[in-house]
């Protein structure tokens, strides 16, 4: 039997063994000083502590934890292998083995020692996390949460790395052969396996989300519980298993069998689990496929619109009780029998009548297929009440959305928060209609039908009752009652939401509007943090909404604007009809817990922050101005409409690439998508068109700098695709969802860019503006809106639709030189830009010019953050119509010098889609006339004269020599990038060792502005080209060139390109010398060629960093 | 007490017949077992003390079956392998307190009272908080002899105790082996050393290639050589004869050659007188005359 004394025994000089082991205590001091140093970092003032470190503090252990885990399961294995290390034949062991013990006895008594002094640096760990945590100003200590983590990360890895070895061992019975598959398994999960299969693999808990709220504890404790009990029994099987496979005569045979016996139903208990873990999934999955199949069958149908809408709810711990009260209208051309109604599959229906009695029907999944007993007549009303109860099935969310983007991570740096949707808690209740917690008409998303996407206003009202003492939130007016609360929206709403929860609130308010804070009581981190402003506070934040109304040439809606903070856990995604994300609501923006994900709420820490920059750039600024930063930050925060972007390990070797992101806080769908509805049946697209054009008028530049890392922009993307794909084929194709929001941005712009340029810019923004004003809270059909712009500026859409929707024709553009000028208007000096476009391809295009002008009083300091206003450098923008073949001359004029011009071809086959024009100190030249105009000219754009030929490293007869270069290990571990991008960043601080295509609008092209680069060498690699001419005769050769990296430097250019040019008398290696500042075609000297003989290569032998090799001109004399 | 081991025989798995029908039975009292290097000595020992199962025979301590009551015998053994090291990390005292504590002592006072007994009669008590890597190899051999001691077991099993020990210490470590042999317990020394068996032993058995060749008395043994013992004064070439002709048990340089002794039945043309044989004597003629003679019958 079993001798807890033994046990003790070995466990007391196992964990002596290993605590005098310098291996161990090199890992501890390790291991604690650098948590010292993370801790220290993290949690104190000396360095400005990531917010989202803080904002949560069941985070702290978390992350201390996760970082020890990673240590401790790699050290797990060399201590633990080593106790069955048996390679003598007669040594210690054996004196230890011919005691009256059993094997039980030993391998538990060996395991808890093992364990006990893992434990020791766990919970030292943790003390030094705790102490900084409790002592750190303004951090907030949840204890129970160092426990759990604890539990959940720590114990049931060490269990499995420690039965894992043990097992190993005593079956290889080999040290070094159990240390390389141990050590490999442990660099596949962390490497290659990470989520695969819903994070089976990830032992370490480093991928599994296990983010606590302090709203509602872990959301998904079954979930973890199941995937950590998978490891613990695992590793409890194994060491059971390990007593049987002991090499020492057992000393009780039953005993031995027992634990033969316990092994085999532990780790069959573990596979149990395992099933039980990817079961949940699958399950999730086939239910969402069924609910599709549904949709996709019924999609077809008449759906009615839901006029009103009562909803009584009582929220009854972990469900909620609702009778809802519908009033439907058939707003169809025929008459209806059957009224299909969508509701949350989680929530079953008790009953449903009618005025006249209970009603039939019939409950598919989410559908509820209703027998009203007569005809409804097109324009008929019907009334009905439904009872239901229950709670939420998530798997009914986001349909559109595939597994991939599902599992992926979710939360900032190495926290995993899992996502949920919604929360029915005895403390916390979240609905959002994307859980269909209330009935809605039709049926949800559908693979084949577009026909869902049904919208109605509905005039809501809802009654909440709960037991428990917290607040509902919800849209309208409330009327707190006797029992309960009563909203009432003052408009139709095509949705409604209600959080309760444990909130208190801070308000704002003004003439017109009521901004609200909602926050979990205790979570008021901010008021008073920015104390300089605090009278002050109010202004900004009215005249930043007021000044984002004007940009968007719409205005809000409602009355009031909540912003209601939610656990971490919720979590949305982007639709692709909607440019929002179900964190916006009408009225209210659901911000998660603390506003983690934002350091723009850590208002105190973005002060130190700016005052931290600001030392290093030398500019100061008040503690005022430094507070009125952090508001505005906080204030884009709501009105950007790209987030931060998303660095992602590129699979290209090691480096990192920024991914755009959408801003999911962006407020705008709350003055569009929640008021107004275009419907169309032929282009079901174009109310998330006109949402995109509308959104577009104040898009930013922001992302411009990334092209530096990604080469292509995804704007650029998005026009590669449609380069192949229409629009109607580019929305069905899922293989582009990362680029479809640009393909539908690019598109929405050149369509109302092109009624504009007709219609008149101001005219058209009026139009707009009325029109949606006067179709607030209802819909209206795309018929109706064309009507009103043809009666307005005689303009029909339906000419451009069909070629807008399913061509795949693209404008391409060609410029002649940008010249400025200084010029004289009578006594004034006026500054002048003028150049020629034109688009010979065979279709209309749209292309937008942006000046950067300087403020008034001539060129002043560059200041990066200006004066925290938010307020930008003067720009003037300008929209070119060109239709297929024609050609414009244009010249503008400008009051200031003008400093940068970007040239925006939206959707066309140019790359860069977006070329950049700097404008050093502009030439005065009083002679020329100060004019401006867009007019037409007969002349195109020549980008080549009758006596050259020019070949670009796009044309066939460019090409490289490069030496294969790299390993297979390097190839299998590194496969090259594979993805659709053609064109990659430029780095010419880690240039490729191979030739690789890049692009700038500095660079020379037709439509692609590119060239090939290389990191310079030993001459082994080469660019050639192969010049096709006609006539043998003196040419002059000339090379374009761009010092793209030169100029980005502070050094001065240096080196020389060595090219070798064929001609008709030998060879000749001329040098272009990157000294001077020239760009532009370079004279390399005039030869005499034959047509076979036409070949010039330049090398990588040059002390430039970089060689870039773009194009090549001949010119006959 | 009393070991009773009958045809006890061990085959590895490569084949190697490491115990024949080994038949023995061993009483109280000090029992030396003697054979060469590979005679199956260690072999017999790990299986007394539950290391090895037997692949056939049996073995029983006082009616108490080897295999099946491992439990009631394993706490009866005291053990010393051949090459004993214990874990470095650990001080000689806190080794003791772990071995006592596993043999089934707990309580404390108890087991450090024995810890510092033990300590202080192997002489390491001035080094109890020594650890093992800074004990030189005499200290470690004794501290070995310690473990196997401290919970008093009723059977002691020592593999090629005096190995590595300067002179000085092997006799302590032999006087503390007889005094201990006055009680009722066994104590098996597994040697190839003749001088720890003649000095300690009142009984022995040798084993040759896995086999019992002999078991009794030492006296028995020596007996048996009686007037095969020969003291030869040598010069040099009769030197050079002897040893390539006979087993050379020792050879003294004297004025003149050498004085040699020799084991052998008749010593032709040499100036020789017989000598009264010692343990050693009938060691190397047991080994080196009986044992060929009749493999070379076996062989032929």
């Amino acid at each position: 039997m079993i001798s807890i004394y033994h046990i003790r025994s070995i466990a007391k000089y196992e964990i002596k063994t290993l605590s005098r082991s310098w291996f161990f205590r090199i890992f501890g001091i390790l291991s604690l000083g650098i948590l010292f140093i993370f801790n220290l970092m993290m949690q104190t003032n000396i360095e400005n502590p990531p917010w989202d470190f803080r904002a949560i503090p069941s985070g702290i252990p978390y992350a201390n934890l996760l970082i020890l885990n990673v240590a401790q399961a790699i050290i797990a294995v060399f201590l633990a292998s080593d106790f069955l290390k048996r390679d003598k034949k007669l040594d210690t062991t054996e004196v230890i083995y011919m005691r009256s013990m059993t094997n039980g006895d030993y391998v538990i008594g060996k395991t808890l020692g093992n364990l006990a002094v893992f434990f020791a640096i766990n919970f030292a760990v943790l003390l030094i996390a705790l102490i900084f945590n409790m002592a750190a100003q303004g951090h907030e200590t949840d204890f129970m949460a160092y426990i759990y983590y604890f539990l959940l990360i720590s114990l049931p890895t060490l269990m499995f790395i420690l039965g894992a070895s043990f097992l190993l061992m005593s079956i290889i019975r080999n040290q070094a052969i159990t240390f390389i598959l141990l050590l490999g398994y442990i660099a596949l999960t962390l490497f290659y396996l990470k989520t695969k299969i819903y994070y089976l693999f990830d032992y370490m808990a480093f991928n599994i989300p296990l983010m606590k709220s302090e709203f509602v504890g872990f959301s998904n404790l079954n979930e973890i519980l199941v995937h950590r009990g998978i490891y613990f029994f695992l590793g409890l099987g194994f060491i059971s298993l390990t007593v049987f496979l002991l090499k020492r005569l057992p000393q009780s045979k039953g005993m031995n069998y027992i634990s033969l016996i316990f092994g085999i139903l532990a780790v069959g208990f573990s596979i149990g689990l395992m099933n039980s873990h990817i079961q949940r999934f699958k399950r999730d999955q086939l239910t969402r496929e069924s609910i599709i199949s549904l949709n996709n069958q019924y999609a077809s149908q008449p759906f009615f619109d839901i006029t009103r809408h009562n909803i009584s709810l009582q929220h009854t711990g972990q469900t909620i009780e609702v009778d809802s009260k519908i009033t439907l209208q058939n707003n169809n051309n025929s008459s209806a029998d059957e009224i299909i109604l969508n509701l949350n599959p989680g929530l079953e229906v008790e009953s449903i009548r009618s005025g006249a009695g209970p009603l039939e029907y019939l409950r598919k999944q989410h559908l509820i297929i209703i027998r009203p007993g007569r005809e409804i007549y097109p324009a008929d009303t019907f009334q009905l009440i439904i009872k239901y109860r229950g709670n939420i099935n998530e798997a009914f969310c986001y349909l559109d959305i595939d597994e991939e983007t599902r599992q992926a991570k979710y939360g900032p740096n190495m926290y995993n928060i899992p996502k949920k949707h919604s929360f029915i808690t005895s403390e916390y209740v979240l609905l959002t209609q994307e859980t269909g917690w209330y009935p809605r008409s039709g049926v949800t998303y559908s693979t084949t039908n577009p026909h869902w996407l049904h919208r109605d206003f509905t005039k809501f009202t809802m009654d909440v009752q709960t037991n428990y003492n917290i607040v509902p939130i919800s849209q309208g007016k409330i009327l707190k009652k006797e029992k309960g609360w009563k909203f009432t929206p003052e408009h139709p709403l095509p949705q409604i939401s209600l959080a309760i929860g444990h909130y208190e609130r801070k308000t704002i308010d003004t003439n017109n509007i009521q901004f609200s804070v909602y926050y979990k009581t205790g979570h008021d981190f901010f008021s008073g943090s920015l104390p300089e402003i605090k009278d002050t506070i109010t202004a900004i934040i009215v005249e930043r909404f007021e000044d984002y109304q004007r940009n968007i040439n719409l205005s809000y809606p409602f009355s009031r604007l909540n912003i209601v903070e939610t656990p971490v856990q919720f979590a949305s995604y982007n639709h692709i009809w909607s440019s929002g994300f179900e964190i916006v609501q009408p009225e209210i923006i659901f911000f998660p817990e603390k506003g983690i994900l934002s350091r723009e709420v850590d208002f105190e820490g973005q002060v130190k922050r700016f005052k931290r920059r600001s030392r290093w750039s030398d500019e100061s600024s008040t503690d005022k101005q430094y507070q009125v930063r952090a508001l505005n930050d906080f204030c884009n925060l709501f009105i950007n409409e790209m987030g931060r972007p998303d660095w992602q390990r590129g699979s290209g070797r090691g480096t990192w690439q920024p991914e755009e992101t959408l801003n999911p806080y962006f407020i705008f769908p709350t003055f569009y998508y929640f008021s107004n509805y275009i419907e169309s049946e032929n282009w079901p697209i174009i109310n998330r068109i006109i949402e995109a054009y509308l959104q577009s008028s104040n898009s930013d530049d922001r992302f411009t700098w990334m092209r530096q890392f990604t080469g292509v922009s995804e704007d650029e993307r998005a026009n590669m695709a449609l380069q192949n794909k229409s629009f109607s084929e580019l929305l069905q194709d899922k293989e582009q969802k990362s680029i479809i929001d640009n393909v539908i941005k690019l598109k929405g712009e050149v369509l109302f860019s092109i009624i504009k340029t007709k219609a008149g810019q101001e005219e058209f923004d009026k139009f707009l503006y009325d029109f949606f004003n006067e179709n607030l809270y209802r819909k209206v059909s795309f018929e109706e809106f064309n009507e009103k712009l043809y009666e307005k500026f005689n303009l029909s859409l339906d000419r451009y639709m069909d070629n807008w929707f399913s061509g795949i024709q693209m404008p391409g553009y060609l410029f002649s030189p940008i010249i400025g000028k200084n010029v004289k208007d009578g006594e004034r000096i006026l500054s002048m830009v003028q150049f020629k476009v034109s688009n010979l391809e065979n279709a209309d295009g749209i292309i937008k010019i942006r000046f950067r002008l300087s403020s008034q009083g001539g060129r002043q300091g560059r200041g990066r953050f200006s004066d925290g206003n938010g307020e930008e450098d003067n720009t003037v923008e300008k929209v070119i119509y060109l239709e297929k073949g024609q050609t414009k001359e244009l010249s503008y004029l400008f009051d200031n010098d003008p400093r940068m011009m970007t040239i925006h071809t939206l959707t066309s086959k140019n790359i860069p889609s977006t070329i950049t024009k700097n404008f050093p100190k502009l030439e005065d030249n009083f002679k020329i006339q100060s004019v401006e105009y867009e007019r037409l000219t007969d002349n195109p754009v020549r980008i080549l004269e009758e006596n050259e030929i020019i070949i670009d490293n796009e044309d066939p007869e460019f090409s490289v020599i490069q030496p294969e270069s790299e390993g297979l290990l390097v190839k299998l571990l590194f496969p090259p990038d594979e993805s659709d991008a053609d064109y990659t960043g430029f780095r010419s601080w880690r240039a490729p060792i191979n030739w690789t295509p890049t692009t700038n609008s500095s660079f020379y092209g037709k439509y692609i502005r590119s060239a090939s680069y290389v990191r310079s060498g030993s001459g082994d690699r080469k660019a050639i080209w192969k010049v096709p001419i006609n006539k043998t005769a003196y040419y002059d050769v000339y090379y374009y060139i761009e010092n793209v990296q030169q100029r980005r430097s502070k050094d001065k250019p240096k080196g020389e390109y060595q090219f070798v040019i064929h001609h008709n008398n030998g060879t000749d290696e001329p040098l272009l010398s990157l000294d001077n500042d020239q760009t532009g075609w370079s004279h390399l000297g005039s030869y005499y060629f034959s047509p076979d003989t036409a070949v010039v290569e330049l090398t990588n032998n040059s002390e430039s960093r970089v060689i870039v090799a773009d194009a090549i001109k001949f010119v006959k004399q | 007490m009393e070991i009773t081991i009958e045809n006890l025989g061990k085959t590895y798995r490569n084949g190697n017949h490491a115990l024949k029908e080994v038949n023995l039975i061993i009483e109280n009292g000090m029992f030396g077992l003697l054979g060469p290097n590979g005679a199956g000595k260690s072999t017999l020992m790990r299986i007394l003390v539950t290391l090895m199962k037997p692949s056939t025979g049996q073995a029983k301590v006082n009616q108490l079956d080897l295999i099946k009551n491992r439990k009631e015998i394993r706490a009866m053994m005291g053990y010393l392998p051949q090459d004993f090291r214990f874990f470095s990390k650990l001080r000689t005292s806190e080794f003791l307190d772990y071995a006592a504590r596993l043999s089934g002592m707990k309580n404390r006072r108890d087991r450090n009272i024995a810890v510092e007994k033990m300590l202080e009669e192997v002489g390491l008590f001035e080094a109890r908080d020594r650890k093992a890597s800074k004990l030189s190899g005499g200290m470690k051999r004794r501290l070995g002899i310690a473990q196997a001691l401290i919970n008093e077991p009723k059977i002691i099993i020592i593999d090629e105790p005096t190995t590595g020990l300067d002179p000085e210490e092997r006799i302590r470590f032999r006087n503390l082996l007889s005094t201990m042999s006055t009680k009722d317990i066994i104590i098996i020394l597994s040697t190839h050393i003749v001088g720890d068996i003649s000095s300690t032993c009142n009984q022995m058995a040798l084993l040759n290639r896995g086999e019992l060749v002999f078991s009794g008395p030492p006296d028995s043994l020596i007996q048996q050589t009686k007037g095969h013992v020969w003291l030869v004064q040598a010069n040099e070439k009769d030197y050079l004869e002897l040893n390539k002709r006979y087993p050379v048990v020792s050879s003294v340089p004297v004025e003149g050659g050498w004085e040699i002794q020799v084991v052998a039945d008749k010593l032709n043309g040499f100036k020789a007188k017989k000598i009264d044989p010692n343990l050693e004597h009938a060691y190397i003629y047991y080994m080196e005359n009986k044992l060929e003679t009749r493999e070379t019958i076996q062989a032929l």
